[in-house]
């Protein structure tokens, strides 16, 4: 399939690839449950792969070989960066349910503290998958967006169009990943703790935080030495489509075509030199620090309580209504009375999305061969008898149709 | 020399502020502060004492110092006054783009390092306006690195190929819905305002005091004038200097500036005369200006230009 062939076929993929990077994030968004979040941004990711590869094909169609090969580089970049960054975050995240015995955001919350080195790794972690720099994510997606606008030489106006779509696309699934993931690390380990357990939680044991830290470093590395990684994927890719020759720095990307350049370490160690300069300066103008330790504001309103806290809930709750029409959401209040309407018992509140894909196409698919299933199992009778019937008539008719 | 072209816009990026400030108190018929207090205002907050809440973590005190550096790194790849930068051929918009949003996921995360429900509140809101500008923004700087044939910062400046066709134009509009929504100006957000309900960008700074709201203020100030001077090295390039002597980089400074002031005004002009938009009506504005990036898409395919 990768080898070539009509131009649909790529633009095929590049819509699935586009569809299901969007659809992916905006369901990874209404999660609650720590694991069901991360996976369901595997999806997302997925989706993102499928662009470079799409472009690729794209590119193999009208015989641009050496851009069929960048734009499969930046899917192979990417699936190298997934595997990294998404097992982190699944051990962070494991980590945290060997600590809390819970995935529920909800009852999370101000893990910061208690589990230091469990929050920085997942913090990595969200970081490379939102694809900022100077981590891996953000590599590979940058190649991935410039495969996408490279689409515009190809002789095509569907292409022209579609692919720079594509990379408007990307944005979009950009900025829903940093949405969820500021809201999965934000809820879970900032603020206070939301249940006893999370005020209480232990670090998880050595050899976990060995394992999480190990996959830390990688992140980084497959950051900011872009050129080396890229030179290790290159022969797969250049297999398939004829060489593309990136030249061989280290620390910098660049594309020849275009002149797009790209080094991420080059932006972490500038950041690094212009906060150590802010400091100095700060120091100038402002003296030496003085802090006041305090309580956060509370609008005079003695002691902040966790519940008032945002929920992962409410955090997302507008982002909800917003795509209101791919959620489907629905809300149950039922009220009951002591003396009606005046005093109230009990409120009831439910909201939940209608998850559509396991609703009207999982489902109806499951039920489906559950039912067939139940009829082929007359076959299955557990008579001895039936059997050896069975095989008589099996051997009949290979010896009929088998001579 | 030209390789420091980018402290022109951390120096005078407190001034364009108190400009805009001073535009909008005139045409609102007040005296207004001078346009020099944004930086009597840093200064005196960077002599303050700090306050940090007990519930924040080590995010909360590293976000002013990651915000404030990756603006200014995003500052180093933009051509100000002539098209030699310091990130030579690393300046690219895209990555531009993503190392602003480096700053604003952190942002978002010290919103709610504190524990309060305004923090929150303002990195919800904060989150959703991105979603809603980011592929707008995108598919409008597009249609410029297209039609130069690049993503790079430099390259785009000197292809001055399709300046004032219609793909351009409403590419164009599209950019200043994204900044506006951006920099967290009327009708998107209001930047005079602390009234809980209403704030988005200050809900999130609504713990910081001292020298970090300092850093955060400034690296404010710095991406208003950054996102301006993008809009102007993309869409009126005109005047910018492609020599280094100083008879030509003082024209460039100049003119640039005399840019500068005009979308100061123009910012003013706008704030002044509309009003701030109910939260969800900004899906069918922000909605707006991705229709335009397409619309400025899809006539520079048929017309080729």
């Amino acid at each position: 399939m990768l080898g070539g062939g009509p131009e649909w076929w790529g633009i095929t993929v590049l819509i699935v690839g586009a569809v299901s990077a969007v659809l992916g994030v905006i369901y990874a968004l209404m999660e609650n449950d720590l694991k069901k979040l991360l996976a369901y941004s595997s999806i997302e990711n997925i989706g993102i792969i499928l662009l470079g590869i799409g472009a690729s094909m794209l590119f193999k169609a009208y015989g641009m070989n050496a851009l069929a090969s960048l734009a499969l580089m930046a899917g192979l970049y990417h699936i190298l960066n997934h595997t990294v960054f998404k097992g982190l975050l699944f051990l962070s995240a494991g980590s945290v349910l060997h600590a809390m015995h819970t995935k529920n955001m909800e009852k999370l919350g101000g893990l910061i503290k208690v589990m230091p080195y469990t929050s920085l790794f997942f913090l990595i972690g969200s970081v490379s998958i939102c694809a900022l720099p100077p981590f891996n994510g953000f590599v590979s997606e940058w190649l991935t967006y410039q495969s996408l606008l490279l689409g515009f030489n190809v002789p095509s106006i569907t292409v022209k169009i579609i692919s720079p779509l594509g990379g408007a696309v990307l944005a979009l699934t950009g900025a829903l990943a940093a949405a969820c993931f500021v809201k999965a690390f934000g809820i879970s380990f900032l603020g206070m703790p939301r249940s006893k357990h999370a005020e209480e939680a232990k670090e998880v044991s050595p050899s976990m935080i060995l394992g999480m830290a190990m996959l830390a470093v990688l992140c980084l590395l497959l950051g900011i030495f872009p050129g080396t990684v890229s030179n290790i994927i290159a022969p797969a890719s250049s297999m398939i489509n004829g060489s593309y020759g990136l030249p061989s720095y280290e620390g910098l990307i660049l594309i020849k075509e275009t002149g797009s350049g790209l080094s991420p370490g080059f932006v972490l160690a500038t950041m690094i030199i212009v906060s150590l300069a802010i400091m100095f300066f700060i120091y100038i103008v402002g003296g030496k620090k003085r802090a006041r330790y305090g309580d956060s504001w509370d609008c005079g309103i003695p002691s902040l309580t966790p519940r008032m806290q945002y929920t992962a809930t409410g955090f997302t709750k507008p982002i909800k209504l917003i795509f209101k029409g791919i959620y489907l959401p629905r809300r149950e209040i039922s009220v009951s009375y002591i003396v009606k309407p005046f005093f109230v018992k009990s409120i009831k509140y439910k909201s939940e999305i209608t998850p559509f894909f396991e609703k009207y196409i999982y489902e109806p698919g499951v039920l489906f061969i559950h039912r067939l299933a139940s009829k082929i199992r007359l076959l299955q009778s557990g008579s001895l008898h039936l059997y050896l019937g069975y095989i008589l008539i099996t051997l009949i008719v290979l010896l009929i149709f088998g001579v | 020399m030209e390789y420091f072209q980018f402290l022109i816009i951390i120096i005078f990026a407190p001034l364009v502020n108190g400009i805009i400030k001073k535009f909008k108190a005139n045409m609102q018929g007040r005296q207004g502060p001078g346009i020099f207090q944004p930086y009597y205002d840093l200064i005196r907050l960077f002599k303050k004492e700090l306050v940090i809440s007990n519930i924040s973590s080590w995010i909360f005190r590293v976000t002013p110092y990651i915000v404030f550096s990756s603006t200014l790194v995003a500052t180093m790849m933009v051509p100000v006054i002539t098209d030699k930068v310091l990130f030579g051929n690393m300046a690219d918009i895209i990555a531009l783009i993503y190392i602003l949003a480096l700053g604003r996921f952190f942002m978002a995360l010290a919103g709610l390092d504190a524990g309060t429900a305004f923090g929150g509140e303002g990195s919800s809101r904060e989150m959703t306006v991105a979603i809603l500008v980011e592929p707008a923004m995108m598919l409008s700087l597009f249609t410029a690195a297209i039609s130069a044939g690049s993503t790079n910062l430099s390259n785009i400046v000197n292809s001055s190929a399709s300046l004032y066709t219609p793909s351009h134009i409403l590419a164009l509009s599209a950019f200043i819905v994204a900044i506006i929504a951006e920099t967290g100006r009327i009708p998107v957000d209001n930047p005079d305002t602390h009234l809980e309900l209403t704030m988005i960008h200050e809900g999130m700074l609504l713990e910081y005091s001292g020298r970090h709201l300092a850093l955060m203020e400034w690296a404010h100030y710095i991406k208003q004038m950054l996102l301006f001077t993008i809009a102007i090295d993309i869409f009126f390039p005109v005047g910018i200097a492609s020599s280094t002597d100083i008879a030509s980089l003082a024209t460039s400074t100049a003119i640039y500036l005399l840019k500068i002031v005009f979308i100061a005004f123009m910012m003013a002009f706008i704030e002044s005369t509309r009003a701030k938009m109910r939260f969800f009506q900004l899906p069918s504005l922000l909605g707006g200006a991705f229709v335009l990036a397409l619309l400025s898409l899809l006539s520079y395919v048929i017309m080729g230009k």
